[in-house]
This record gives C-alpha cells, structure tokens and sequence, in this order.
C-alpha cells in the first residue's frame, strides 16, 4: 500500500489542487500524492483514466501497453503524427503535459512477460483491453502483495469494470443531529449538527471468483433483473476477445455478431437460463470504442481509484455497468458475494 | 484521430451534418470538446467569456500553464483541434448573452450545448434556444454530483420551468450588529472593502443600525449617539470620504470599525441581553495566540491570530489605497475578486478581527476565500462523465429520439436501485412556466413606495428575471413607458419609485425583452414590509399566493424540489449571487450534506412507481416560488 513517509503538499500544489482539496480535503491529498499506478491498455478508456489520474496528482503513473497507436482511436492523447508507434511512447508528451508534477513512466512490454516481482511496485493495478485470464493472472499476484486491483473495457456505446480492494478499511464523515448528543450536552442554536467521521471495512473477492459466479442465483429478483443483459453482454464480450484472441470488429458486424450470440447461448445454457432471453440488439453498438463511452466508464473508475487510495468514502463493491445505447444508466452490482 | 465507429451508418451522418454551439470552455466544455471531435462532430463553435486561471488546471486539460492569463475559447480550440485537425472549430472569446448572438444567430446550430457555470447565462441561452426552436443540452456539476438534461420547446421542461432556490440573504441588523456566524463577519467584511474602495451601494452599510427593533427604545444609546457624534466618531458621514481624510490610516480605520463602533453597539445594551457582548479590541494590545497545532497544513489553511489580523490588514490596505488612488478614467472604484492577493487578506483579516470580537470562531484564509468567493469544489471526473453523457444526449437528438433523452443525475453513491448513474424521464413543460408558456406570466411583491425603477430594473428584471435589454410599460390604458431599452430614453425615470408612476397593488406591467424575443407580463401585489428583510419576492405562479402560507414557505429551505439547476437540499449560506456558482448544488460545505442520503430525486425509468412519487407532489406545492 501507499508508503508511509510523511508527504508534503507545496504551495505550488495547493494552488494547482485547491479545488479538488476544498473537496477531498488535504489529507486524501497526500495520499493521492505518494500513490504508483500501473495501468495496463492504453486505448480510449486507458487515456481517460490515464488523463483523470494524472490531473488528480498521483506520485507516478506507469503505462503499460505493447501495441502501436493506431488512427480513428478514441485514445486522445495520441498526436496524428505518432500513429504506427507504440502507443505509450506515442501518448507519453501529451500525458506527462496534463501535469507535470505527476511522474510518467512508459513500458512497451508485453504483459504476459511480468512476473510477479514487477508488480510489488505499486499501489494501484488497473487493467484495460485484456484477456480475462490475463487478469486473473495479475488480480492474483495483486493479492499476494495487497494491492487493489481493477479491470475494465469500453466496447462500442457501453462499458464496464471490475475491482478487489481485498480487505479495504475507508472513512466516511457523517453528519450527527447534536440534539441526539451521547452526553446529553444541548445543540448549540447555530449548529444543529456537527459531522464525525466513521470507519468501515469492505471485504473482496477475486475476478475469478467473480468471473465464475452465477448471479442469477446469487441475488435477488430484481437486482438480476436489473443487470442480466449487463452481465450476459460483458461475459459474452470477455469470452469473444479469449476465444477469436481479437475484439469484435465493425468490418466483420454480421459474423461477429453471430459468433457473439453463440456465446451468449452457451453461457445462459451453463446457467441453466435457456429460457431466458438478452437480446441480440445489444450487440449491435459494441464496436469499436465510443469516446463519450470511455469518458462515462474512465471517470467513474479513476474516481474509484482515487477513492480507493485515499481511504476516503464507500468504494463500489464489485462490477460497474454503463451502457449508453440502451438504458444510460451507471448500474453497481456485488456479484460473487 | 476522430472515433468513427458510431454504430449506424445514419447517426454518423446526422453528426457529420451536424453544427454544434458550446457554450462555454470550462471543466465540463474541455472534456465536451474532446469528445465532440473524437466522436466526429465536425463543425463546432465555442463561446467562453472566462481567462484561465491556475485553479483551472486540475480538471480543464486543453490548458497548461503557460496559457495562465489567456483566452479560454482560443485555448479550447488549440488544443482539441490536436485531436482532429480537419475539424473546424470556431473560437469566440466573448459573452454569449451580447446582442451580436441573437436569435439568427442561435438558429445556425442543430444543437446547442451549456457547460456554463451560472444562473443568468443559463437562464439567457434557455431563452434564445426557445426562441430560436434549438435542442439545448442543459448540465452542471458540482464536486461529484452532477446532472445532464434535454430541453426542447413544447416537449420537455426548460430551464426556467422550475423556479431554482435563491441564495440566503441575511438580515441588516444580523451584519451590522449581531453577527452569530463566520458567515455574517466575512459578509460584512466584503461590504467594508465596498463601503472603502468598491461601488458604494447603501444596502452595504457596515456601521451600528441604530433602526435595530430589538433595540428600540433604547435610552442609552441615543444618549451615546449625541456623546458620539460630538466627538465625532460616528457621525454619518461617508465611510469613504471619512476614510480618505485620514488617507486611509490603518489605526483610524482599525479603531473605528474594532473599537469604537463596537463600544457603540455595547451602548445599545437590549441586544446584549440573551448574547454574548462583543468586546472591543485595541490597537496597542492585540492578543497573538497563534496555535502551534496546525503543523501539515497548507499556508492558507493556517487561522490567523488577531495581531496577524492587523499585519494583513496594514499591508492589504497601504496596496489597495494605492490602487485606489491610481485609478483613472471611467474605473473609480476597485471590483473585489477572490483570486486577487490583497483583496482576500484585506477580507480574512477583517472578518476575522470581526469574529474575534464576537467571539466567533475565526477561519482560515483557505475558508474565507470559499465562503466570499463561492467556490464550488470541481474535479476532472465528474466533468468527465457528464460531458459523456452529453454526447448520447447529443446523439439520441440527432436520432429524433426525444422520447428516449433523459435527465441524467451522477450521484456520489449508488441510489436505491444500485444506480450510480440515474436516467429519468424529462418532464413536460410546466403550463405556468413564466418563460416557456404560451402567455408568461409572473407575480411580483414588493413596496411600490420604496422600490425604485433603477432597483426595480436592475434587481427584479435582471437579477432575479434575468432579462437583458428590458422594455416595460404601464398596463394602464394610457401606455406609460416605465424603461425602455433606448439608451437615455427612460434615464428621468430611474430614481423614482414605482407608486410615482400610480403603480400599486394589482398593477400590470407588460415587459419585453427584444433580444431574448420575449415577453413578461408582470402583476405587482404591494407589500408593506417582506419576511427577513428582502426588498421582493418573485412569484410564478399567483394562484400559489395563499395570504401567509406561500409567502412563508418562499424562505431559503430544505426543499425536495428536483428543478434541474438549483436542486438544493439546503439553501447556501452565501449573500452574494456569484458568477462562479454552479447550477444544481450548492457550494462546498453544503455539498456535503448533499451526499449523505443517495438522492433519488425523481422517478427512475425502470424503477417502481412508488419512488419519487412523493417528491413529485411536494415539489409541485413548492416550487412557483422563486427564491431571492
């Protein structure tokens, strides 16, 4: 977890910070201000995470991807004249632009070559655009180490994630009527109430764990309800992207929409829920990588980051959902539990 | 590198035909740019009025240091045009509410989109979006919450279709005499710096009220007031031309307003009875206790003792008499800015030395800039979300899908059905609305024999009815012209006040707003004297004037109400209307206490009826009142 040494914000800092400080307060600042991040996939949702982090004021921010930055990408921070090299190195200037108090580290590596000591070097482990079985590798190593880890993906109009915080200890300020005072002193005419600050512990489990559970049994009615096409719709996606080592692809619509609803078939037969239908219309808007998508699902998962790091207020436990070619809701689900 | 792999062939189409106004090139219009050029608009005006600042930097990030002190709109356009260089995005760095951008002007786009940051301009760009039959895409946000709805003419409810809370004001007599709260010193010590070396206004007076009904009646204090006067200590004179006779002398100025017109409030004894007396302070022998317990703070978050008081108010004022002095031409008074150094010493250290003499708790530098200046906490995520959500706002418009837009709430945790994003369907437009009903109408209260028409103009018709170029006749047969929007026209009418003019109670007033297209008719209800001292009330809906109860129910309360901008839970304790105030939430430490309960504020679309069903009726009882 975030080192211990005793941090200090400069002037320079409380300026650029005030108006996040004035919200999270000075304390989760610091915090934020000693934390390394790896994050893994740097295509449009890594980039919004990437830009959220940065201009939040973390120690460092490791960008690990071994592709080349390609055109049309929803990934902003690749300058036209960068296309067909690797796309951290090609994102890097306009990162480490976003703030240069932050340090940038770029690895062009490929994930599968890191073992589990390259990891012990971070706080915060957040994944994009990988194979589920990759992540499971590395939420397990994060495990081992105690370090929070995330993963997510945007395809097309929609996207969603993953987090294990393991055993994650927050506080939470709560505002206390003074006229229910313990000791019975009276409420002072101005302040009718005073806040303290309250703290909790949320336990986790594994992407594997959560992979494999079956939610349809494990919640009640409603909440499945709720998040079935979700759920049947990231599980589908996971499944294509192990299975045809490649995302769905707009230039194959048909026979990748196919393939897709083939897969959704044998998972709600897995799940003894043949009767039950997700309509194949959903797979119509998972192409590609939607920039307003990406900015949906990457702020909301680098607020949990941050949240996380600063052990400041309730985290989500454990999935996100946003679709915004359906119902445009942010849907919060415990699966696994 | 635009994204073009939007799912069908025909949105694509409708977004590259598309031509978009953005107004505004703050937190939410940056992130807005960015997605708008990834997500292939190609055509794109941006309109910011605002400079960037440092505080910026921390969530708008087209802007890096070095454009400190620059064009926000120029910025803006730089920077995104890096994501796409084919697109053509224009710049203007400019008000959206002057006259050059009428309703033609509006009439260009397929859609236009706020990312602004206050009420007056919101309430404008609804007018002329109207006006014009233009789909406006309304938001705001404000720490972690924020909000993104649709408005279209006819369809949905507009902007001003829910009249949105007013900001607290405080009684003369709290600010001038008994002051409880941090608030009311640092409220007074904006006035003084007005009263010293801004635009003098006689709402502002920082001295005793001797008009204080608590006090009436009071023998000592007359008796007082003529020792005083002799020896002229608070003789009414001009705060400003008494301070320039002693060329702005900091003991003067320090001894009158911490010594001796606190020895003059002591005298009006009846207000001391339940209170705690302040006591006055002098000059030779101010207490320095400042604490050693604030190691790990920022400067600014460091309370200052009342001797550092007086060392920040010594040099604030020797720099802001100098400014004072040098000013030329048309300036002839100072504008107080948080941001400048000077003008917030000048403020912490007066209300604080305020406090201490009331002994009131003192605040940090950090506390009173957020409080004086009304600073809404902002940060890149939030903006980051709904600039998304925007977008398939955008798209669903683009679609001729209104059915499918909604209000879209982020909360700071999920809701009762687990949602932290939360659509709702938009309501249809309130058949009362004073803006968008077919024949607007509005009611207003006020004391016809003490409202000016310069007040009458400038508060009610600006301020609180946010019109810009006013035109406003007498409903009484013989077509009195009370303002008109010709320069100097009217300029005779401005100190006379409104029953001059034979306006009293149930007088209409026909006004019109040639720039916004549009047109008020106002019906004046006189009221001898207004709850907590305000000057009017705004009423939008007359069958809502119950004698007492709607009147008292229009004070700064707990309302359920879910209108788009000013949603608030609790009214904000900030007197001043302040450009830097976001729409739906109100400022820091209130937002706070907007968090603790995840608000389900209306009926989710695919929850249970039950939700919000409450909330609707309550909100209906309540909110055709505008607060002031």
């Amino acid at each position: 977890m975030v080192a211990k040494e005793e941090v200090t914000i400069s002037e320079a800092e409380a300026a650029l910070y005030d108006r996040q400080i004035r919200l999270w307060g000075l304390e989760a600042q610091k915090r934020l201000r000693a934390a390394r991040v790896l994050l893994i996939g740097l295509g449009g949702l890594g980039a919004e995470i990437a830009k959220n982090l940065t201009l939040s004021g973390i120690k460092s921010l490791t960008l690990l991807d071994d592709r080349v930055a390609v055109a049309n990408s929803a990934n902003f921070l690749v300058p036209i004249e960068n296309v067909g090299k690797n796309v951290v190195e090609a994102s890097l200037e306009r990162v480490q632009r976003l703030n240069p108090m932050v340090e940038i580290l770029t690895d062009t590596e490929n994930i599968t070559a890191k073992n589990e000591d390259f990891f012990g070097g971070f706080d915060v482990v957040c994944a994009t655009r990988l194979p589920v079985e990759e992540s499971i590798r590395i939420n397990d190593i994060c495990r081992k180490h105690s370090i929070p880890f995330y993963s997510g993906d945007v395809f097309g109009f929609g996207g969603f994630f993953f987090v294990d915080l393991l055993e994650h200890e927050y506080s939470e300020e709560v505002t206390v009527p003074a006229a229910t005072c313990k000791d019975g002193c009276k409420p002072k005419k101005n302040d009718p109430s005073e806040t303290k600050t309250v703290k909790h512990v949320l336990n986790y489990i594994p992407l594997q764990a959560a992979f494999e559970a079956d939610p349809s049994s494990q919640l009640n009615k409603r909440s499945w309800q709720r998040i079935k096409s979700h759920f049947i719709t990231m599980k589908s996606l996971l499944m294509f992207r192990s299975q045809m080592k490649r995302d769905p692809e707009a230039a194959n619509r048909q026979s990748d929409i196919a393939k897709l609803c083939e897969i959704r078939d044998h998972i709600l037969h897995e799940m003894k829920l043949d009767n039950q239908m997700v309509d194949s219309g959903i797979f119509e808007t998972v192409f590609g990588e939607l920039s307003p998508a990406a900015a949906v699902v990457g702020g909301v998962l680098a607020q949990e980051i941050i949240k996380a790091v600063s052990h400041k207020d309730a985290p989500i436990r454990n999935h996100f959902f946003f679709n915004g070619a359906t119902d445009f809701s942010g849907v919060v689900e415990a699966i696994g539990f | 590198m635009a994204d073009v792999n939007v799912a069908t062939n025909l949105l694509e189409d409708s977004i590259r035909k598309s031509k978009i106004l953005v107004v505004g090139a703050g937190g939410i219009g940056c992130e807005l740019l960015k997605n708008l050029v990834l997500s292939g608009f190609n055509d794109i005006l941006v309109i910011d009025l605002d400079t960037i600042d440092v505080s910026n930097l921390n969530r708008q990030f087209l802007f890096q240091k070095e454009h400190v002190g620059k064009s926000k709109a120029v910025i803006a356009r730089e920077s995104a045009l890096g994501f796409n260089p084919n697109v053509t995005i224009v710049a203007k760095h400019d008000s959206v509410m002057n006259s050059e951008y009428n309703v033609t002007f509006f009439k260009q786009f397929t859609v236009v989109m706020n990312a602004l940051d206050n009420r007056a301009a919101r309430s404008h760009v609804n007018r002329m979006c109207l006006a014009a039959n233009v789909p406006l895409i309304e938001s705001g946000t404000a720490g972690y919450l924020g909000q993104v709805t649709a408005i279209k003419k006819g369809f949905s409810e507009c902007y001003d279709c829910n009249p949105k809370a007013g900001q607290k004001t405080f009684p003369g007599c709290t600010i001038r005499n008994t002051p409880s709260e941090p608030i009311h010193c640092i409220v007074w010590a904006k006035h003084l710096f007005n009263q010293l070396f801004g635009e003098a206004d006689p709402d502002e007076d920082v001295s005793p009220d001797t008009a204080d009904p608590e006090a009436a009646g009071d023998a000592g204090s007359v008796a007082l007031l003529n020792q005083a006067s002799e020896a002229g200590n608070v003789t009414r004179v001009s705060t400003r031309a008494w301070a320039q006779q002693s060329e702005y002398d900091p003991s003067k100025l320090f001894g009158k307003f911490f010594c001796d017109d606190i020895k003059y409030l002591l005298s009006m004894d009846k207000l001391w009875t339940k209170r705690t007396p302040p006591i006055p302070l002098s000059w030779d022998n101010l207490p320095d206790e400042s604490s050693d317990q604030q190691g790990g703070l920022i400067k600014d978050q460091k309370v200052w003792s009342p001797a550092e008081c007086v060392q920040a108010l010594v040099s604030s004022i020797k720099i802001l008499y100098q400014r004072f002095k040098e000013l030329k031409g048309e300036e002839s008074f100072l504008i107080w800015d948080k941001d400048d150094e000077a003008s917030m010493d000048f403020v912490t250290a007066c209300s604080n030395l305020r406090s201490h003499v009331f002994s009131i708790p003192k605040k940090s530098r950090f506390d009173v800039k957020a409080m004086a200046g009304n600073i809404i906490p902002a940060i890149a995520t939030t903006n980051a979300v709904i600039a998304g959500l925007i977008v398939f706002e955008a798209f669903k418009i683009l679609e001729g899908k209104w059915e499918e837009c909604r209000h879209v709430y982020l909360n700071s945790k999920p809701n009762a059905l687990n949602k932290v994003i939360a659509p709702s369907s938009l309501d249809s437009a309130n058949p009362k609305c004073y803006v968008c009903s077919p024949h607007p109408e509005v009611t207003v209260l006020l004391n016809v024999s003490q409202m000016t028409v310069q007040s009458f103009e400038d508060k009610v018709l600006r301020g609180a009815l946010h019109m810009i170029s006013p035109d406003v006749m007498v409903d009484d047969g013989k077509g009195t012209v009370l303002i008109s929007s010709e320069e100097g026209e009217t300029t005779e009418n401005m100190t006379k006040v409104l029953s001059d003019f034979n306006i009293s109670d149930g007088t209409r007033l026909r006004c019109e707003d040639f720039h916004q297209e549009y047109d008020l008719n106002i019906t004046i209800i006189h009221r001898e004297n207004l709850e907590e001292n305000r000057e009017f009330s705004v009423i939008a809906d007359p069958s809502q004037l119950q004698p007492k109860a709607a009147v008292e129910s229009s004070g700064p309360q707990p309302s359920t109400s879910s209108s788009m901008p000013a949603s608030s839970t609790k009214a904000t304790e900030s007197v001043e209307i302040d450009d830097d105030l976001d729409i739906i939430f109100q400022k820091g430490d209130e937002n706070e206490e907007n968090q603790k309960e995840p608000p389900i504020r209306k009926r989710s679309i695919s929850g249970q009826a039950d939700i919000g069903s409450a909330s609707k009726k309550l909100r209906l009882s309540e909110n055709d009142i505008i607060e002031l």
